[in-house]
């Protein structure tokens, strides 16, 4: 062999390692220290974990289906364009579920995605919204969580097209999109407003269906809420700015309608995936629900996405 | 050789004839099924009133509203033929891929509307039979209906 060639491959080589090395360090578990903020000691609130528990939707996921929709024994297949996810039990079940699991392992798989023998989950588990809740509510939810039955049985293996198959590449994903900020009230907003917020961008994840993404399958910031393609195939999610192609023209009380009974102001009733999310907000307080709507209707108007 | 010409022509605007035909019947059927769609939305808005209490309660229109809701459940089926699911709708392909559960769930909402007309005899029990039966359409929906 020529020996430039030689050369050339020693070096490309090295090249692999050290590029190979660079991804190994930079997409590490390890490396986020989201998720290992201190749990408050005390005694946990069940009340308020259950309705947080709510207005996140876990059940819509991880309630097995056909099931009870406090048995979270898991099992769904959610199938989108990188391939199927078998949503995973979530019941205290002591090997087959979460009952096993610490507080801390709970609030590190809620704000940083990553599980407690140190491996990423994918963003289909919307931790990119959950990582605004802080640990002292985490543990309430996490009380909660431990109240219900524990059901036994695994969900079987995601079914991922390469290279989303590799857990590691989330890594990557990572570094540019979870920040890990935990939701701060703004003062000179009312407390009205700042429970809205708090509830529409962190348990809620209202954004992670009403927005459109990027090639990463990233939330494009300027456009968040303004509709997009829906995430889990058929179909368009539509804008909820005050914008006139969104809910523009919408009053409070119209959009607390909608998180009651899932009627329109045109008594048109929301199907798809919005169905299971009206049958949690139905359950909040009445007040939750308004805060939400206050929210909802302060954010700037923005175009419906293009289709 | 004019013969074939002329007989080509005419199969030819006999076949475009069809196809715009069938496609206007489609429009029309789209357009239909939306206009029904529309009745039973205009019959909950009234339900709703009523049930807040911003109507007052009336019999005969409580009653009403479940005649809207039976006669949907009677005319809406035939209303999403074979072919109907392209054009400017929102219908989910599963209208078409489960035939028998889109059409069972119209009988359900027929029996369930039938029941409510029964029970709207005061306010209490319409606020009770209307409650349950608007559940039923976003039960639909979820599964066959995709916004777009
Ligand atoms: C949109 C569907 C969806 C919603 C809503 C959802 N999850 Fe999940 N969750 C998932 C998926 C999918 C995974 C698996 C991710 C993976 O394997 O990488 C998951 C994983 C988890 C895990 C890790 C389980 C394990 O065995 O390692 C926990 C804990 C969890 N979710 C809790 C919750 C809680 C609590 C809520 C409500 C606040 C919630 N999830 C809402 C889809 C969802
Ligand atoms: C799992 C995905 C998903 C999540 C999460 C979600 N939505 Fe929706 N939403 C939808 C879809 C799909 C529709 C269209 C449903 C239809 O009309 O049949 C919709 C419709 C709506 C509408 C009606 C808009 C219109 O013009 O008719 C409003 C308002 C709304 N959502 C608000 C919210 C709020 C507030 C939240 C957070 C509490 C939320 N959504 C969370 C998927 C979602």
């Amino acid at each position: 062999m020529q020996r430039w060639l030689v050369r050339a491959l020693v070096l490309l080589l090295v090249a692999a390692v050290i590029g190979g090395g660079a991804f190994w360090w930079l997409t590490s578990p390890d490396r986020i220290t989201i998720g290992r903020e201190p749990v408050p000691a005390g005694e946990a609130d069940i009340a308020n974990g259950r309705l947080l528990f709510d207005a996140g939707d876990c059940a819509a996921c991880h309630a097995t289906p056909g099931g009870d929709r406090l048995h979270l024994g898991g099992g769904l297949a959610m199938h989108t364009q990188f391939g199927t996810f078998h949503v995973p039990n979530i019941s205290p079940h002591e090997t087959d579920g979460i009952g096993g699991w610490s507080v801390q392992d709970f609030v590190r798989a809620m704000r940083a995605g990553v599980s407690p023998d140190g491996r990423h989950y994918y963003p289909s588990f919307p931790y990119t919204s959950f990582q605004r809740i802080g640990p002292k509510d985490l543990a309430d939810m996490f009380a909660y969580v431990r109240t219900l039955t524990p059901v036994p049985g695994r969900a079987p293996a995601h079914d991922l097209a390469f290279p989303f198959s590799m857990r590691r590449g989330v890594g990557l994903w990572k570094l540019a999109f979870l920040d890990g900020r935990e939701f701060e009230p703004d003062p000179s907003k009312s407390a009205e407003w700042n429970r809205g917020k708090f509830l529409v961008e962190g348990p809620a994840h209202c954004a992670e269906c009403h927005s459109p993404r990027n090639f990463a399958g990233a939330i494009i910031a300027e456009r968040r809420f303004s509709g997009g393609p829906n995430p889990d195939g058929a179909g368009f999610v539509p804008n909820i700015t005050p914008h006139e192609t969104g809910i523009g023209g919408w009053s409070k009380s119209d959009v607390v309608e909608l998180l009651t009974t899932g009627f329109t102001p045109e008594f048109d009733s929301v199907g798809a995936s919005m169905r299971a999310v009206v049958e949690n907000t139905a359950r909040l307080p009445p007040e939750d629900r308004e805060a939400m709507a206050e929210y909802l209707l302060s954010l700037p108007p923005v175009a419906s996405s293009p289709r | 050789m004019l013969r074939k010409v002329v007989v080509a022509a005419t199969v030819a605007a006999g076949v475009v004839a069809y196809g715009a035909g069938s496609l206007l019947a489609q429009t029309d059927v789209i357009a239909e099924r939306q206009a029904l769609m529309k009745q039973a939305g205009g019959a909950t808005r009234t339900g709703s009133q009523i049930a807040k209490g911003e109507l007052p309660f009336d019999e005969a229109k409580a009653k009403e509203i479940f005649a809207v809701y039976q006669a949907v459940a009677e005319k809406a089926p035939a209303l999403f033929p074979e072919g109907s699911d392209k054009g400017d709708t929102t219908a989910a392909p599963t209208v078409w891929t489960d035939k028998a559960g889109f059409e069972a769930q119209f009988a359900a909402f027929g029996a369930a509307a039938k029941q409510g007309a029964a029970a709207a005899g005061d306010l209490d029990g319409f606020k009770t039979a209307f409650a349950a039966i608007s559940q039923e359409c976003g039960v639909c929906h979820q599964t066959f209906r995709v916004k777009k």
